[in-house]
């Protein structure tokens, strides 16, 4: 016998090779031995239960202290990171920066220039959205709708993955914003016949949007630049005589002018008219006006094309619900809003009576309504011109105020 | 037959949840109980702390997830085998903040042994298996060493299992005497 390697671990050694003997013995023995040194068979099992019971007891509070450490590891691993902020940041920018240039473009009244110099397939719309008139506000609880004539190019400039930070496109959207308030006075001024001002505001565009604004925005300033001093060269008589004078509500007078007949629309879901076109808003009544109706129509209804046409738009509505517009023969243009499940897509060719979309969306306590609109062109008009009066009669139709 | 659930069979991790864990815990039979409590008893000897404190702290690490059980494994097995560990390092920090005490400690430990060792006194069979177990040779290897040494004292012929059983439960109820006493 050899005692040679005892050390502090063989009791160690001892304890594995029982445990491992005390495993495989049968429970019967296990107890019986228990039975005869402490005269309980059931004495390490109550302790062993015991010892349970206390663990049980204690690991609650911990385990609850374990999920929220992990929830802070998380999200302090999640969101504080600096990249995530950079991201939040530029995205902030960037909405204020699209806003800002809808919100001044939509307080522009008046004929676009598009309507008056027709433009060639656009090489521009990629990075500036549409032409000069491309968004107008309407009364739907302050919501803006696109307009017609450039809405499937209206949507948000994406962020451009070339680009190659997030700063560089936070610097880059500050100076499109800048580049879109002046191309808004310019389109203005070009309205008015006031060729001068219109040049000079693009100049001032192009200059906010050196080096910050991507080639094809620079592009579209240029074409435009060009087309104003073109028509300030050649005196275009015709377009100024053509133009509206401005007018505080643009859109009703481009709507006077359009000559009858008018082609016939249907109606885009039964209803009561709880807000007429014209009639100005409660929360904005110093200047906005309904460019549009309003509908008061089931939760449930479903949403029909008014007339032949093609899908050109399909989106985000201010309001709630999604938008749709679609494009007729004619110029004509119809909008329809506070969509909940729409069924069409952009490019789709839609017919009469053809349902577009499933439900309506509405806010948290108010009533379903569809907002309608027609636009001829680019310009508002009241959809009662074009609608059947058989059933506008079946409607009860608000009064304009 | 059976019936298999749209998205196909829920796929099971690898390890047992807390709430499992809870679970087959409490649905131990009093067998199982009675042997992880013994074995606590074997890895708790010389340790600063009791048997139920090594199986409760066994207990709760599996519970707080800072140890794992893997499905399928024997409830008695894994842990023991966290006992052990628990035990390993209660010794070893022992060790460590008593620095200074080590030489006596180590005193303390071959006194130990050679107490445990005298009580085989008069069964010099058991006594030499001991001797061999205590120098680190366990498992198959120990079967097989106690074979050959009763095949050396004309005891048996071939490897007789039962026989080998019992010489390790005698060894297993002389260490358990042994710690009772000592305690």
């Amino acid at each position: 016998m050899t005692m040679e390697n005892l050390n502090q671990d063989s009791p160690l050694h001892l304890a594995d090779t029982l445990a491992d003997e005390i495993a495989h013995t049968p429970a019967q023995t296990l107890l019986g031995e228990v039975a005869e040194d402490l005269g309980d068979r059931r004495a390490l099992a109550s302790e062993f239960d015991a010892v349970v019971a206390r663990a049980l007891h204690q690991s609650r509070p911990k385990a609850l202290t374990a999920a929220m450490k992990n929830l802070a590891a998380w999200l302090s691993q999640s969101l504080l990171r600096k990249p995530v902020l950079i991201r939040v940041g530029t995205l902030a920018v960037l909405l204020v920066a699209v806003g800002g240039y809808y919100y001044h473009d939509a307080r522009r009244t008046g004929v676009p220039i598009a309507s008056l110099n027709p433009p060639p397939p656009a090489p521009r719309q990629p990075g500036m959205g549409p032409p000069f008139s491309a968004y107008t506000n309407d009364d739907r609880g302050g919501s803006q709708a696109p307009a017609a004539a450039g809405m499937p190019a209206a949507a948000a400039p994406p962020p451009s993955p070339q680009v190659q930070s997030d700063l560089q496109k936070a610097e880059s959207a500050y100076g499109m914003a800048r580049a879109y308030e002046a191309r808004a006075r310019a389109t203005d001024a070009f309205d008015r016949g006031d060729y001068p001002t219109a040049i000079a505001s693009l100049t001032e565009a192009l200059r906010s949007c050196a080096n910050r604004c991507e080639p094809e925005v620079r592009a579209a300033l240029d074409f435009d630049l060009e087309r104003a001093q073109a028509a300030r060269n050649t005196n275009t008589t015709v377009a100024v005589a053509a133009a509206p004078q401005p007018a505080a509500n643009g859109a009703q007078a481009v709507a006077a002018a359009k000559s009858p007949p008018l082609p016939s629309l249907a109606w885009p879901a039964q209803g009561r008219i709880a807000v007429s076109f014209g009639a100005r808003t409660v929360a904005d009544a110093q200047a906005r006006t309904s460019e549009g109706i309003t509908i008061a129509v089931p939760e449930t209804a479903d949403v029909r094309a008014a007339a032949d046409g093609i899908v050109s738009y399909v989106g985000g509505d201010k309001g709630p619900g999604k938008f749709v517009l679609i494009r007729h023969e004619g110029d004509l243009n119809t909008g329809y809003g506070h969509l909940r499940s729409v069924k069409v897509k952009a490019s789709d060719q839609v017919h009469r009576g053809e349902v577009i979309a499933k439900g309506l969306a509405s806010r948290a306590g108010a009533p379903s309504q569809l907002y309608f609109e027609v636009r001829q062109g680019a310009a508002a008009v009241d959809p009662m011109q074009y609608l059947p009066q058989d059933q506008d009669t079946k409607n009860t139709r608000k009064d304009r105020r | 037959m059976t019936t298999v659930l749209p998205g196909g069979p829920k796929q099971l991790s690898p390890t047992l949840t807390a709430t499992e864990i809870r679970k087959t815990i409490q649905s131990l039979t009093d067998g199982e109980k009675t042997a992880v409590m013994k074995i606590a008893r074997l890895y708790a000897l010389r340790t600063p702390y009791g048997h139920e404190d090594l199986f409760h702290e066994a207990l709760c690490r599996l519970l707080e997830g800072t140890r794992t059980w893997p499905r399928g494994a024997p409830a008695v097995l894994v842990v023991a085998g966290i006992m052990r560990s628990v035990a390993w390092g209660w010794r070893r920090r022992s060790t460590e903040d008593n620095a200074d005490a080590v030489s006596s400690a180590e005193q303390e430990w071959v006194i130990l042994l050679q107490d445990l060792i005298s009580a085989f006194d008069g069964k010099p069979l058991l006594q030499h298996i001991l001797i061999e177990m205590l120098n680190g040779t366990k498992g198959p290897e120990l079967r097989e060493w106690i074979a050959q040494l009763l095949q050396q004292k004309g005891l048996a012929v071939g490897t007789d299992v039962p026989q080998i059983d019992s010489l390790l439960r005698s060894i297993r109820r002389r260490v358990e005497t042994f710690r009772a006493q000592t305690q």
